[in-house]
């Protein structure tokens, strides 16, 4: 079962192929691309700006005025405020404001609409691979798991392409202008402040990292939880009627448990992240405090006092920026098997597909021939070796056997859900592997096993393989199937996967939709175990109509249902053991005889 | 506040922690408030103070935090000045510290009082579930209930362990920098907050309106999962009636609805942020120009100036953030009121006679007994009448919808009768304790639920302790021994999502096996062998015969292979019941049961002539 575990991805190599991957998927959006990249960088670098802005305004409005008003004071006279000066500053400060905020209209514009087209495109690819895939790629994967990569793993991939790409971008812009403003100004502060930079950044990045491990044990075991409480939802008759109350909660109360401990820890770490930036933070600004107080106090004085202020601002800041890279980084890391689930379904081959010069089949007539086919679901146990079958066009066979025996396979075969891992089946004369797909399954009709319906009202479920049907032929159908009493019902809504009907009233729907296709080719795989012996006898009176003028395959178990078909086939061990109608077979007393008779004896033992 | 109230309800016995978890973080909003504070020295005391020569002597008492912490700091001479910023990174160093520790004590009380709290409610939400009646189950849809259990309480969860102790801490630094302002000068910081109340109002209409389209959002994603997950459980269909372009059509319409969503979504946000960011843009220009102002008419002085600005930063944000908060209280209190729903659902009443090691004989008796479902919902059983001697075999019979699974529903005591009475051993049904009577009575439903754990687990789920060879020798009955041992990890083998799936006919071969090894006085087959095939099931049916000799077993199938051996037939018809006796005595009825016996004997009189020819 090593498909459906959850594979652990050990983040350095798979880091830069996955996020290349993805941005070929954003980059699809060229313009947006360019212009929440461009956007982006306008604001982180009118963020670095505003404290130069502080600095302006001290030193060359505040510093220079307020000596002028104390020298003023000094002898005597007052000064005037030059408040045109101060404007000026403000206005800049308004003015770069502006601009900043057109910036975030616009990345938010333009990211917004990276991601959700990413998640568009994603999905849509998805949907479209798996509508393509086969039946084997379904016995091995399941549903559940096939689902969360069309919705939660998308979603995070897309993320980390819009926002994620988002936040290091700025995080980075904002760091370099930061830093330039301040080598500018003052390169021993500067100095200071950078070297804070890669301390903070590998300290925050251990600790989210540490983070990561927890929450993704967190993350595992609440899939846990959801899946014990969907278990013990769902099952919670079994459990109710067993008396198992206490022994299903006990259980539950050991996961639930293990998940506080594995949330906890994620909780502690994630309780350390910000102290511990802050802090290193703190020591920067502390040493700037330090460092730039020394310059002002030397003669002569090494810095003014809105240097000063503006490199204690962003040392105080510069932990921002770090938060963001660092949480993308996270972020990608924390989505990279996301993204592995959702490559590796983009990438699965899909092996049962239309061959580039495949033709479409015109109308069969419904000649069937297995020559030398083998098939295997694992090559140690192959289940038809050297299969040899001619079924003539409108024939009707019945395929008789206990379970396991390869019936079911062989349909699969002829439906094409599976391809002959060896030899050829041809229809009409010709392997259909050269046809297409298309236009080789709408000419047949299947009742499948297990009878699944999709939710909305009975009759769209009977027209599901021919939506332009009439209500004459919906009528029809039904009464084909014996199942003329849900003409009343049509409208009746069935309920998610048909969960409002019965079994076998399942059944008897999913009959009608094979029914109103008018196959060329019908199928029928043990589909009516679960009606009710009179709705059964209904059945027996249409199914002559069925059989009539097309080539038809039958799997029942009562053996009632195909005595009148024109061939029985008995099937064992993947071989056929008997062939012939019934009456033939009765005579030779084989296999099917002690099948058929076995019906009498058990009648028998009732009356006993 | 009635949220508010709520969501701390949930807190439960966590509450004192949570309160000290704020409590400290109050602390260290407190503390963080004196690193500008420290700038400000640090400028006034000694950088402006060395400038003009010593001349301008700091006030050392314009207000309680600065002069404590010039009160800290050695005397400031012009010749210890150094020595003096020396102390000072020191200090900003110590109170940074002292800031970061509490702040992380109080996360950690604060994360390990959420889990707790968490933990608490999810067990609570279990073993309500477990003890609610099965009615409960047929009216709330089952995904809705598993989404409450798990994504709600994911909601709540993310709220009181983020959003609770921000709000505090919002709150505390929001008054911390006013009142920090205040001491600066009060007229000034006023006018520093003149406009927050603009910004709190656009985010809190913002939040109202973004809760709106998020959930309009929520629902179109839903849509989409829905059309998903069903196409996936019914891929099989969808490729066997060649119908893929219809499917896909169908899921790109919804697709595209729901991008269109999130871009909507998108928009909002796209209107938001930066209206709001203006007026804070605005306010903090505003404050500059009024500070250049202030500092010029020597109202303040420019390490003030400088220390302002940093405290304008810390109220304007706090403002922004609340609405966010409040939105989200909004969703968290909509997920808990959704919990609440589960919550206050009445349980079972358990309680009753039991006993240790006692049987139950089996004597059954329905006694004029009616039942509905739903209160005003059709008769499903009415004034049905039976009885049942300890060890007989009872088969009843009837079309879809007559009344049968009723039956077995009201013997377990999954709903109780409208009137009339059931006598189990003589009492009455109802004095039983419901755990002792279901381990008693052994019922294989007709949908058969196996849970996703491997084949041994499965069958051994009702028996507690139980050796190998017994649930082996239950599986040779029920006829499912040997399909196992062909499987690669035989009874060790993974069934369900994420292991082998098991036909129709295999899972209701091992729900009989584990009802089987319950090892039940009563045995109960609700339809169910109808998907195993009809040489298997006579297998199954001679081993039950051994197996279940002398005890009680009532059967409901439609096939009368099913029935072979019945001691009595109860055929049902429309809640009541139509004809009862023994296979004699109502085949020479001839009446319904007369019916389905000719249609199936048709097949054998065939037989029987062929045979014979």
């Amino acid at each position: 079962m090593t498909q459906f575990e959850d594979k652990q991805f050990s983040g350095k190599g798979a880091l830069l192929p996955f996020l290349k991957r993805i941005f070929t998927y954003a980059w699809v959006y060229k313009k947006w691309m360019y212009q929440f990249l461009f956007w982006i960088g306008i604001v982180a670098i009118t963020e670095a700006i505003f404290p130069l802005i502080l600095l302006g305004f001290l030193d060359y409005v505040i510093q220079p005025e307020l000596q002028a008003i104390q020298a003023a004071q000094l002898q005597g006279t007052t000064h005037a405020i030059n408040y045109v000066e101060m404007l000026k500053y403000t206005g800049v400060f308004m003015v770069i404001g502006l601009i900043q905020v057109i910036g975030v209209y616009i990345f938010i514009k333009y990211a917004g609409r990276v991601q959700e087209h990413v998640m568009f495109d994603l999905r849509e690819k998805m949907f479209n691979k798996l509508q393509r895939l086969s039946f084997s790629y379904y016995d091995r994967s399941a549903s559940g798991w096939l689902l969360t990569r069309l919705t939660s793993d998308t979603d995070r991939v897309a993320e980390v392409i819009s926002w994620g790409l988002l936040d290091a971008f700025w995080g980075v812009t904002n760091i370099v202008f930061c830093l330039l403003a301040l080598f500018y100004f003052n390169l021993k502060l500067g100095l200071i402040v950078m070297i804070s930079i890669p301390v903070m950044l590998v300290a925050s990045i251990k600790v989210r990292m540490l983070v990561l491990e927890y929450s993704r044990t967190s993350r595992k075991l609440n899939s846990e939880l959801t899946a014990s409480f969907s278990e013990h939802i769902n099952g919670v008759k079994v459990i109710k009627s067993t008396g198992q109350e206490q022994e299903a909660f006990t259980g539950f109360k050991g996961l639930s448990g293990k998940m506080r401990r594995a949330s906890y820890k994620a909780g502690f770490f994630t309780a350390m992240y910000i102290p511990i930036v802050l802090l290193i933070g703190s020591l920067a600004a502390a040493l700037v405090v330090f460092f730039g107080g020394q310059m002002a106090i030397a003669v002569p004085a090494g810095i003014t006092i809105g240097v000063l202020a503006a490199s204690f601002d962003y040392a105080m800041k510069i932990f921002l920026p770090i938060m963001d890279i660092s949480m993308f980084y996270a972020r990608a890391q924390g989505s990279l098997s996301a993204g592995e689930r959702i490559f590796s379904l983009l990438n699965e081959e899909v092996t049962i597909k239309d061959q580039v010069d495949a033709l479409s089949m015109n109308r069969i007539q419904g000649d069937i021939k297995f020559e030398g086919v083998e098939f295997y679901y694992k090559k140690e146990n192959p289940v038809l070796e050297n299969f040899n079958l001619r079924i003539k066009a409108g024939e009707s066979i019945a395929l008789v056997g206990a379970t396991g025996e390869g019936k079911s396979t062989i349909i699969n075969l002829i439906c094409r859900f599976y391809e002959p891992t060896n030899g050829t089946l041809k229809i009409d004369g010709k392997d259909y592997t050269q046809s297409t797909l298309k236009s080789l399954r709408s000419q047949m009709g299947i009742v499948l096993q297990t009878p699944h319906l999709f939710s909305g009202t009975m009759r769209e479920n009977i027209v599901y393989g021919r939506q332009e049907a009439t209500d004459k032929e919906v009528k029809e159908a039904l009464q084909i199937a014996g199942a003329s009493h849900f003409e009343s019902r049509l409208n009746e809504e069935v309920g998610e996967g048909g969960d409002q009907l019965s079994q076998g009233e399942k059944q008897l729907v999913s009959f009608a939709r094979a029914v109103l296709t008018k196959p060329r080719i019908f199928i029928m795989d043990e589909a009516t175990s679960s009606v009710d012996t009179l709705t059964e006898a209904r059945i027996q009176e249409g199914i002559g109509k069925i059989l009539e003028g097309r080539t038809s395959l039958i799997i029942a178990h009562r053996l009632s249902t195909i005595k009148n078909c024109d061939r029985i086939l008995v099937i064992k061990k993947g071989g056929i053991v008997e062939d012939g109608n019934h009456e033939d077979l009765m005579n030779k007393k084989g296999r099917y005889y002690d099948l058929y008779t076995r019906q009498l004896r058990e009648e028998k033992a009732i009356l006993i | 506040m009635q949220h508010i109230y709520k969501l701390f309800a949930v807190l439960d016995r966590w509450k004192g922690h949570y309160i000290f978890a704020g409590l400290l973080l109050i602390i260290a909003g407190v503390v963080r408030m004196f690193l500008p504070k420290i700038l400000q020295v640090a400028i006034d005391g000694v950088v402006v103070f060395h400038q003009s020569n010593g001349t301008h002597i700091p006030n050392t008492d314009s207000d309680i935090i600065s002069s404590f912490i010039y009160g800290l700091l050695p005397n400031i001479q012009m010749d210890n000045l150094s020595w003096v910023l020396t102390c000072i990174g020191l200090l900003f160093v110590g109170i940074a510290l002292i800031q970061a520790t509490v702040r992380f004590f109080a996360n950690v009380i604060s994360a390990s009082s959420t889990e707790n709290a968490i933990k608490a409610l999810r067990d609570r939400l279990f073993s309500h579930i477990q003890a609610l009646p099965l009615s409960f189950f047929g009216e709330v849809p089952t995904g809705e209930m598993i989404q409450r259990c798990t994504g709600d309480v994911d909601t709540v969860r993310n709220f009181i362990s983020s959003q609770v102790t921000e709000i505090i801490r919002l709150i505390s630094f929001f008054f911390g920098a006013f009142f920090m302002m205040y001491l600066i000068h009060p007229l000034y910081a006023f006018i520093a907050i003149c406009l927050s109340p603009l910004v709190f109002i656009t985010t809190f209409v913002f939040f109202k309106k973004e809760s709106k389209i998020w959930e309009a959002h929520e629902t179109e994603q839903d849509k989409l999962t829905g059309i998903i997950q069903e196409n996936l459980s019914g891929i099989r269909v969808v490729q066997a009636f060649a119908n893929e372009d219809y499917e896909i059509e169908k899921f790109n319409k919804q697709n595209l609805v729901k991008r269109g969503m999130g871009i909507q979504h998108v928009d909002l946000h796209m209107k938001f942020w930066p209206f709001s960011d203006v007026i804070i843009h605005a306010q903090i220009a505003l404050s500059l120009f009024v500070g250049g102002y202030f500092t010029l008419s020597q109202q303040i002085t420019v390490g003030e100036f400088i220390a302002f600005s940093t405290y304008l930063v810390m109220v304007a944000w706090p403002m922004r953030q609340l609405g966010q908060i409040f939105s989200k209280m909004g969703m968290a209190s909509v997920a808990l009121d959704r919990i609440d729903l589960i919550l206050k659902a009445e349980e079972e009443d358990y309680e009753g006679y039991h006993s240790e090691d006692e049987k139950l004989k089996g004597d059954i008796v329905f006694d004029e007994v009616s039942f509905r479902y739903e209160e005003k919902g059709p008769l499903v059983l009415d004034k049905v009448s039976f009885k049942i001697n300890a060890g007989e075999k009872i088969a009843l019979l009837g079309p879809a919808g007559s009344g049968k699974s009723s039956i077995i529903a009201l013997l377990a005591r999954f709903y109780e009768p409208e009137s009339g009475t059931i006598l189990l051993d003589g009492k009455p049904l109802k004095t039983y304790d419901k755990t002792y009577l279901r381990k008693r009575v052994g019922i294989v439903h007709q949908d058969p639920f196996l849970f996703s754990t491997n084949i041994n687990e499965n069958m051994a789920y009702a028996a507690g302790e139980i050796e190998d060879d017994t649930i082996q020798e239950a599986a040779k009955i029920a006829a499912i021994h040997d399909f196992v041992m062909t499987l690669p990890n035989q009874y060790q083998t993974q069934v369900g999502e994420k292991g082998v799936s098991l036909s129709g006919g295999q899972k209701q071969r091992v729900a009989l096996t584990r009802a089987l090894l319950q090892n039940p006085d009563i045995l109960v087959l609700d339809d169910a062998t109808s998907a195993v095939d009809t040489e298997t099931e006579f297998h199954i049916q001679n081993g039950l015969n051994q197996v279940m000799a002398n005890k009680t077993s009532i059967i409901i199938a439609h096939r009368l292979t099913s029935f072979q051996g019945a001691d009595t037939i109860i055929v049902f018809e429309e809640g009541k019941v139509l004809e009862m006796g023994s296979q004699e005595s109502l085949l020479e009825k001839g009446g319904f049961y007369r019916k389905i016996f000719d249609l199936q004997s048709a097949v054998e009189e065939d037989i029987r002539k062929e045979i014979n020819e």
